[in-house]
């Protein structure tokens, strides 16, 4: 009994201390200029950030306790928080999960794949172009899930084709697997389906009365920042993975060979793709008016409606426990801004900031960019916009500038597994390592840095207009 | 009776699944080999499943696969299981309550299975253990101090660590003997070992004062009659001094070391570890643990 007792003890360290360090502060006299529920709300957004990034418990347990304690803590009763957990944003996560699913059921690898080679040839070069650009022009539309569950696939299949020995091909397979995550992640960026964080971002601003930002308005903010990226970082790939071998003619020609079986485009793919297009327009025409949420599980909606995905297959492929997840810390979000906690705590970032900040007035962009990247790092990028989003966007700045510095900065998940979907979808072949993404990451990170500074500096200020 | 031998690498599991199957002959027990993998973290965890049902079409498997592949047929090698039965097809996985099992079909009954988990280590070949029943648990290294320390207190099974293990080296074993509960089966279990290969046995009692207690001295001389019993050839010391210390001088690198599992406290354990665990981590060959 004590020893399973102990066991329990040494899997739930960072449970038991996230427990005592809430008792802790709990107890503790307010700061002053706080109100008592921002500062519960500052307590559960601790132990929140302890628990997933440690995933001491399963993350529905985590969502179920951000409800529990924000009513036993008395943030709010329990219908106004039941209120604040669904959104347009938590509709636009579901929907785009579910819609992942949809999407990789048709099949549409084999026909990309010929787009791909068909563009590329042979070139090793080429084909880490094509791989690269492919994989970011998809991605600012569908979302990483279903770009990298498609194209990955056909990248091992020609890795595996040029030679059986991994060793041979360490820098091919390095080369082509981050042209396609790098690609994802700076792809994530150009549109709001790119990534739910775009989604929660723009939840933030509309239900905190600060900003309305629709689809086509987010795309010239970020579009040209995500397209002037694209030769510098498929220089840097080469920099980095030196390929074992300059043209792959026998491994494409063997790919060919393989998905040219697949045959025309059936009427299925045919519909897929017309149904694709159809929920896109709806993202640029009706988000404003009906929410990207609704459009995204409408566009499910109509998936099933024509059959061509089944019921069970979403059910079973979407993990509802992260919507769950989102649904709770989008509330606890919320809960920051309107407790007052998100702008007590960003007046005590800038006054500690004053000094810098007098000289230096990009400093607290610089410090938004900086946190937002570590804490995606460790956490994932759709968690850190949820949480971080509010207390940035009351910094005392531009709150459109600071919303997408943290929206962008969020998909600098270079680093780590952690940092982006596309990342932990590679990295779970086992073919990728920790240090294969320390070796191209901080590259990256600098020159998406360089770029969104630019954009800070010189773009944005250009086109910016009160919304 | 069966063993379970956890591999993690093509590269680094050669030598555990070498003795795994060598002292799964020597008792005549089914070998299941399990191979625990990294988790992917949950909240990025959609995308990973939907990617892995497209590699399953592209007839590209998990990286687990591979290995447990590599594994059965080492095991053919080893002629653990017959060189002639069916070849492994990693299509043929069953999902089995929290973990996946590739069948092969073809070869009979519990001889051989072949498990794939995800997740922390210590927590899946717990997991593993208590979802089976094991005699022993085969696993590598022996160097990471937190891994080995939970391990030795956590599986409930008895525990062989397959460090620098050299097959080409005719190993002795040294049967470390106290007053703890599992002293009799570790001798039991040891001179089954040294039976089947032929090993010379050093009996080791080590005491911490000059004056050896009336427990270790009965230890010693129990097992000095059931060697005796079993026509096991032996040398028998007595020592004094630290026991970890002597445990792992005497051992060298060209001993097995057998002894029981702790007989303290389970807090005492958890908080500054054990005297087994702590032989572990220091012995320069292999360690062999008996529950």
């Amino acid at each position: 009994m004590l020893r399973a007792v102990l066991y329990w003890v040494s899997q739930k360290r960072w449970l038991l201390f996230a427990a005592v360090l809430s008792f802790v502060l709990y107890n503790l006299p307010y700061p002053d200029g706080i109100s008592a529920n921002g500062y519960r709300t500052i307590n559960i957004v601790i132990i929140v950030l302890i628990l997933i990034v440690s995933e001491a418990v399963p993350l529905p347990a985590i969502a179920l306790l951000i409800a529990v304690l924000q009513v036993t803590f008395g943030i709010g009763d329990s219908s106004e928080v039941a209120r604040s957990f669904m959104s347009d944003a938590v509709f636009f996560i579901m929907g785009s999960l579910m819609l992942a699913v949809a999407i990789v059921k048709q099949g549409l690898d084999a026909r990309l794949t010929l787009g791909i080679l068909a563009l590329t040839g042979t070139k090793v070069t080429s084909i880490m172009w094509g791989f690269f650009i492919i994989s970011l022009l998809l991605t600012s539309f569908i979302g990483e899930h279903a770009v990298v569950a498609m194209l990955l696939p056909v990248v091992l299949t020609l890795v595996r084709n040029t030679s059986e020995d991994k060793g041979e091909v360490k820098n091919l397979t390095n080369l082509l697997l981050f042209a396609l995550i790098y690609g994802s992640i700076i792809g994530s960026i150009g549109t709001p389906s790119g990534g739910a964080r775009n989604a929660i971002m723009i939840g933030y601003w509309r239900d905190f009365g600060l900003a309305q930002i629709g689809y086509l308005k987010w795309m010239t903010y970020t579009y040209p920042l995500m397209l002037i990226q694209i030769p510098f970082a498929g220089w840097i790939l080469l920099r980095a993975f030196k390929p074992e071998h300059q043209r792959l003619d026998r491994a494409v020609r063997k790919l060919r060979a393989q998905v040219g079986r697949s045959g025309e485009l059936t009427r299925q793919q045919i519909l897929a793709i017309i149904l694709f297009v159809l929920i896109f327009l709806g993202w640029i025409f009706l988000s404003d008016h009906i929410g990207m949420g609704i459009v995204a599980l409408g566009g499910v909606f109509l998936y099933l409606a024509t059959g061509l995905v089944e019921w069970q297959e979403i059910n079973q492929r979407t993990n509802w426990g992260v919507v769950l997840l989102f649904a709770a810390v989008i509330s606890l979000g919320t809960q920051l801004s309107n407790t007052g906690a998100a702008l007590w705590l960003a007046q005590h970032l800038l006054s500690l900031m004053d000094p810098v900040l007098q000289q230096f007035a990009l400093a607290q962009y610089l410090l938004v960019m900086v946190v937002t990247t570590v804490v995606a790092n460790v956490m994932s990028p759709s968690a850190t916009v949820a949480m971080l989003g509010p207390l940035f966007i009351n910094f005392e700045g531009n709150t459109i500038f600071l919303g997408f510095t943290t929206a962008v900065a969020s998909a600098f998940g270079y680093f780590t597994t952690v940092g982006s979907p596309a990342g932990m979808i590679v990295a779970a072949t086992g073919l990728v390592k920790a240090k294969d993404f320390l070796r191209a990451g901080w590259r990256f990170a600098l020159m998406s840095a360089f770029f969104l500074i630019l954009a800070l500096l010189f773009y944005w200020p250009r086109i910016y207009t009160d919304v | 009776m069966r063993f379970l031998v956890a591999v993690s690498s093509t590269i680094y599991s050669e030598r555990t699944l070498q003795i795994g199957s060598a002292v799964a002959n020597a008792f005549a027990a089914d070998l299941s080999v399990v191979y625990v993998g990294d988790r992917p973290k949950e909240i990025l965890s959609t995308g990973v499943g939907l990617s892995r049902d497209a590699l399953v079409n592209w007839n590209i498997h998990q990286p687990g696969v591979d290995v447990l592949r590599w594994a059965y047929r080492r095991l053919q090698e080893y002629e653990f299981i017959d060189p002639s039965a069916e070849q492994f097809d990693p299509a043929n996985q069953v999902g089995d309550a929290d973990h996946i099992r590739v069948v092969v079909p073809h070869v009979h009954g519990e001889k051989i299975r072949l498990i794939l988990r995800e997740g922390e280590p210590v927590d899946e070949l717990k997991k593993e253990t208590e979802y089976r029943d094991y005699l022993l648990t085969i696993v590598g290294g022996g160097s990471r101090k937190r891994l080995t320390r939970q391990l030795v207190q956590f599986v409930d099974t008895s525990l062989l660590f397959v460090k620098n293990f050299d097959p080409n080296r005719n190993y002795k074993v040294l049967l470390c003997v106290d007053d703890s509960r599992a002293t009799k089966r570790a001798v039991i279990f040891g001179a089954q070992v040294a039976t089947h290969f032929k090993s010379q046995v050093e009996l080791l009692t080590v005491s911490k004062t000059k004056r050896f207690g009336p427990g270790y001295r009965g230890a010693a001389q129990w097992a000095e009659h059931y060697l005796k019993r079993q026509k096991v050839p032996f040398t028998q010391y007595f020592e004094t001094g630290d026991p970890i210390t002597v445990f792992t001088r005497m051992a060298g690198s060209d001993h097995i070391i057998i002894m029981g599992k702790s007989k303290q406290s389970p807090l005492k354990t958890f908080l500054i570890g054990s005297k087994p665990g702590e032989t572990v981590l220091r012995a320069q060959g292999p360690v062999i643990l008996v529950k």
